[in-house]
């Protein structure tokens, strides 16, 4: 058994200095396009490490059940809100799993919901990036869960911000990706096409905050006392 | 060999803030077990049963290290021969195999082959043994055909087969399984019951099962072992409790129809027997075959009295408690109505029904015949593609078979008043606990309360007793009475048979989307040869129109009474003639 | 969808990704005539071979991007020399208009890589992919595939008793909103107490007491490793020829003329032989099953 795990892990190492070979040798060969590339690299080996670490640590039975807990109803979400559009809960969803389960219960909350949800809404190259995105806003929302908890404002001062960060990853992939350099110009024109898509996605993340900041924190508490997780 | 040996254990959860916000001051401190010992046999097939409530639950949990619950324990458990608590956490996890109450809540995996593998994975068991070990178990399990399917698409009996295959595949001694059965179909809870026994016959695995009803598991356990309110009240080979238990006590319910009909026209006989110091030798019959030949045997004498004394049950039933439908209006009425989901064949073809008031009609099938989605239509959720419903009155409740989809609020009086209701006196004390924190009993309160706040007119049931005990089902039965008393019509689908027979005035069978034989429920019944009550089985060409064990037992007496009026005739003439 | 995938089905799902990632990424990362013609070749004959019928829909909505993309270009870039109009004093040149049309089949090609990918990667492959990073990982997809069904139905079921309750009526938005909330904060209850009884059938079955490891039925034989170190060489191959044919084209101040060198040519064969090798493969098993149907 013993043997098993030091195959396992070095296959870990294999993996992510093979990835890191390939994007430094990836910038060289596709000079046109060295930014999408490395981003791109980055946001799969971002990924990479955080689901390694995940691995490596001692989480609670309890504890891991919940994030898939979380992780289909923000999937589920999408489903049940399919027919209004642009207006999902599912950062609202995410962030709640980072208040109440730490940051790393966040991160792979909204890594997994990106991965899972696009089966179902299209994959593509976008996947770590949205990974990566959903990511960060489920580990930020774990890491200031305390005024986060404490006041409604900023609750919904991070659900704007939610909103906005969101756009701002997608569009610089959007931006490095069709065109060979990073163009300020063109990005501010990318933020600028996709503003009202940004305003919807904050509003929609503040109504839902605040709607659900009472009855799913009141569930999650009730869950995290009674269960002792 | 001994496997368990339970020494004085006593139990008891710890009075935490939850059962002090819940207000239970009868939970509070109070040991859920009492006192229990006993011990388990390898190889042995051991039945725990009880009621809701009973603590069978939580004796079966303190059996395995990793279930166990946070408590203040008393006692001893011995799993062969040291202490359970001496193992290592996740030594004994393949050893000892426990399979729940609920088929959805066991699988952790999205696929049939990797829930098999779950457990083995979890051991660090290479892939090559798991691979050689999962084929064995579907092999064995008859699973090879849906080994590639995703868990969701399973019935709930596949389910649950699923379940177990997933603990035997990690090879244990011991089997514990909670009310396995309790959430399946008849058909499917007959199919899980024989693999648990061929499990014990074939392989000698030892199995300790907790039930709350004894009709499957009476016959085939070694050893029955009963609990009510956290005391072990009765432990003995099934003939032993049949004739021990009380009349006086829950579990007598529980017992299969030929025991207690044993019971009752033994009553007399047993009491006088033993009043003389003499022993009863005559096994208890069991199950419905053995109940056959012991009626036949105690009856042969006058087989052809028996014919006369079904022909006059024939014209004045023996005891009918049923209440009259008088009036003739309609409450809803369907005609010739068809349905069927997208990408289905039609699940209701051509169903026409007419329910009157203050009528109770029973629907029985088996899973799959469009009886749920019957309901659906009636109530008004989905659109019947032809035909027409026709509801006569505003007030339509429906009580699903899951009654946690009613509850949506946070606290039951919340709850109570979003339906425009106070909460009854039994919830009363509950008014601020969240639904879901309520035991079984008080949900299944919660939810009738809850559906019967619009007053309704017609009711409709989708399997009210499905998982629930013989005392919360007798008083399903009651509540069904009195509501059909004041004048409520009610529709349910069920497979209870019993209560069927036992309710409702008419009843229909519901097969491939039609609606067959629906009718008179004593007619319903006596067209059946199968799908009917045990105690109609029980006197099968013995007498005729018997449907409930209290018209059977009626008739045994006036059979007894004529015979020892004969006896006492003959006894006369003989006398007379000496 | 079984009879087209029998011939993914053999393979292990690191040589399908290992396939897929390659014909992608280097599609992505060329801008050249000849390779985004094979890959949208590869690319549309693969999603045909991989994907149910619904996919199909999507189809027209992505063209009209890729058209909406290629126009918008020349609107946006003026560099080139060859100026064709003016339009609002901006001119519109032939580069930014060639530019515009070699991205966005690009764009077309990588859209239809992607479409596949759902029908390729299900739950099990992308298990088993997980499973090599983090077997924890890879258990938390799979249970939460397992969740998201039943969550989706329970929401059903929750919504249809609410609605019978006469508490949700879906006539205003806000209603609607309203209710819908409502029963997703039930779900999520009800979700709750599922999961931990599912938590303990995890731990009774021993979860935790060692290293996890990672069961998948895929065993990587010995074709997968011919398939993937094949798949390589080609790959390094064509990377190789590329840069040194410049089969890689500059557009902008004038597009270099269409690179025809033998070693541009190699890197136009490598490159197909890798992306159209599977497909084809694909659509001659099929075209040779329905045959054999027909025959029979």
């Amino acid at each position: 058994m013993g043997q098993t795990a030091v195959k396992k892990r070095s296959s870990i190492w294999f993996l992510f200095i093979g990835s890191v070979l390939l994007l430094v040798l990836g910038s060289v060969v596709f000079q046109e396009k060295r930014y999408a590339w490395i981003s791109f690299g980055i946001a799969v080996l971002a990924c990479l490490a955080i689901l390694y670490s995940f691995d490596r640590r001692n989480t609670h039975i309890r504890r891991i059940v919940l994030i898939s807990v979380m992780t289909a109803l923000s999937v589920s979400g999408r489903f049940l809100f399919a027919a209004v559009p642009a207006f999902k809960p599912m950062t609202a969803v995410i962030v709640m799993a980072g208040m109440y389960f730490g940051a790393e219960a966040g991160f792979l909350c909204g890594a997994f919901t990106a991965l899972l949800s696009n089966f179902y809404f299209g994959q593509g190259p976008w996947t770590p990036f949205q990974m990566v995105s959903f990511g960060l806003i489920g580990m930020l929302a774990g890491i200031c869960h305390k005024p986060l908890k404490r006041s409604r404002i900023a609750l919904v001062l991070y659900a704007v911000f939610a909103g906005a960060f969101y756009s701002v990853i997608m569009d610089v992939w959007t931006v490095l990706w069709s065109q060979s350099s990073f163009e300020p110009k063109l990005y501010a024109a990318a933020l600028l096409a996709a503003a009202p898509f940004t305003i919807l996605y904050s509003v929609s993340n503040v109504i839902f905050l605040l709607l659900m900041w009472r009855p799913l924190g009141v569930r999650l508490e009730r869950v995290i006392t009674k269960y002792n997780v | 060999m001994e496997l368990y040996r339970i020494k004085h254990l006593t139990f008891a959860y710890p009075d935490c803030e939850m059962s002090a916000q819940r207000g239970d001051m009868a939970g509070k401190g109070k040991p859920v077990l009492h006192d229990c010992s006993f011990q388990v046999e390898e190889g042995s097939f051991v039945t725990l049963c009880g009621g809701t409530g009973s603590g069978k639950t939580t004796l079966l949990r303190l059996l395995k290290k990793e279930l166990q619950p946070a408590g203040t324990v008393e006692g001893m458990v011995y799993y062969r021969d040291r202490q359970l608590e001496e193992y290592a956490y996740g030594e004994t996890a393949a050893e000892i195999g426990f399979v729940m109450q609920n088929p959805d809540e066991q699988p952790v995996t999205d696929k049939v082959w990797h829930e098999l593998a779950f457990g083995m994975e979890n051991m660090g068991v290479p892939s090559e043994e798991i691979r050689r070990r999962t084929a064995e178990i579907s092999a064995y399990f008859g699973i090879d055909d849906w080994y590639e399917k995703a868990v969701d698409e399973l019935s709930g009996g596949q389910k649950q087969l699923l379940n177990l295959a997933a603990v035997m595949v990690m090879r244990p001694r011991v089997l514990l399984l909670d009310e396995p059965t309790a959430q399946l179909d008849p058909v499917a809870a007959q199919n899980f019951m024989n693999i648990l026994v061929r499990l014990n016959r074939e392989l000698g695995m030892t199995i300790i099962l907790a039930e709350h009803r004894l009709e499957e598991a009476l016959s085939v356990s070694d050893r029955v072992i009963v609990l009510e309110n956290g005391l072990i009240l009765h432990d003995g080979t099934p003939q032993q409790i049949s004739r021990s238990v009380r009349e006086t006590e829950q579990v007598y319910e529980a017992l299969p129809c030929p025991v207690r009909l044993y019971r009752t026209l033994t009553a007399e006989a047993e009491e006088s027997e033993a009043e003389a110091g003499k022993e009863r030798h005559e096994a208890v019959p069991l199950t419905v075959t053995q109940g056959r030949r012991w009626l036949l045997a105690r009856y042969q004498l006058m087989q052809a009295g028996c014919m006369q004394a079904g022909g006059m049950g024939k014209e004045q039933p023996v005891c009918e408690s049923r209440h009259k439908v008088r009036e003739e209006k309609a409450v809803i009425e369907c005609h010739h109505v068809r349905f069927h989901y997208k990408r289905s064949c039609d699940i209701l073809r051509d169903v026409s029904l007419q329910i009157k008031r203050a009528e109770i009609v029973s629907l029985l099938g088996s899973n799959g015949s469009g009886k749920t989605t019957l309901l659906h239509v009636l109530a008004g959720l989905l659109r019947p593609e032809g035909g027409r419903v026709k509801v006569q009155t505003q007030r339509v409740s429906y009580l699903p078979q899951q009654i946690e989809t009613l509850f949506a609020a946070d606290t039951v009086g919340e709850e109570l008043r979003l339906v425009g209701a106070q909460p009854s006196a039994r919830l009363a004390k509950y008014r601020h606990v969240h639904p879901f924190d309520l035991s079984g009993g008080e949900k299944q309160l919660l939810a009738w309360e809850k559906v019967l706040a619009c007053s309704p007119e017609l009711l409709l049931l989708d399997e009210p007793t499905k998982g629930l005990d013989a005392a919360a089902r007798k008083v399903i039965g009651e509540r069904l009475r009195t509501l059909a008393q004041a004048g409520v019509s009610v529709l349910m689908v069920t497979h209870d048979i019993e209560l069927a027979a036992a309710v409702s005035n008419r009843c229909g069978m519901l097969f491939q989307g039609e609606l067959t034989a629906l009718s008179n429920t004593r007619d319903f019944f006596r067209g059946n040869r199968f799908y009917t009550t045990a105690a109609a089985r029980l006197s099968q060409d013995l007498f005729s129109d018997i449907l409930t064990e209290e018209e059977l037992s009626a008739q045994c007496r006036i059979l007894d009474m004529q015979e020892k009026y004969r006896e006492d005739h003959m006894e006369l003439i003989s006398g007379q003639q000496k | 969808m079984s009879e087209n995938q029998r011939l993914l089905m053999r393979l292990h799902p690191v040589t399908i990704l290992c396939y897929i990632s390659v014909s992608m990424g280097i599609a992505m990362f060329c801008m050249n005539p000849v390779m985004q013609g094979c890959s949208l070749l590869g690319a549309g004959i693969f999603l045909w071979m991989v994907s149910e019928h619904i996919v199909w829909q999507r189809i027209p909505v992505f063209l009209c991007f890729c058209l909406v993309m290629a126009a918008v270009n020349p609107l946006f870039y003026h560099n080139g020399v060859t100026v064709l109009f003016y339009l609002n004093g901006n001119r519109i040149t032939l580069e930014a208009v060639r530019y515009g049309l070699c991205m966005s089949s690009m764009l077309g090609s990588v859209f239809l890589w992607c479409l596949s990918l759902p029908g390729i990667f299900t739950g099990d492959r992308v298990q088993c992919l997980l499973g090599a990073v983090s077997p924890k990982a890879a258990l938390v997809c799979s249970m939460t595939l397992r969740f998201l069904p039943m969550y989706v139905r329970q929401m059903e079921k929750t919504k249809e008793q609410q609605r019978l309750l006469g508490l949700y009526r879906e006539n205003a938005l806000l209603d609607r909103l309203k209710g819908n909330l409502k029963v997703f904060a039930a779900a999520t209850t009800w979700a709750f107490e599922h999961s931990m009884h599912t938590a303990d059938s995890m731990q009774a079955r021993g979860y935790g007491t060692c290293r996890r490891t990672q069961y998948h039925r895929q065993r990587f034989k010995r074709t997968d490793a011919a398939l993937c170190t094949a798949i390589a060489v080609l790959a390094v191959t064509t990377v190789i020829f590329i840069k040194r044919g410049k089969a890689a084209m500059q557009f902008y101040p004038i597009t270099d003329a269409l690179p025809l060198g033998t070693e541009s040519m190699t890197a136009y064969v490598c490159y197909a032989v890798i992306c159209l090798s599977l497909p084809f493969l694909m659509a001659a098993a099929r075209i040779k099953n329905h045959a054999a149907g027909r025959n029979r």
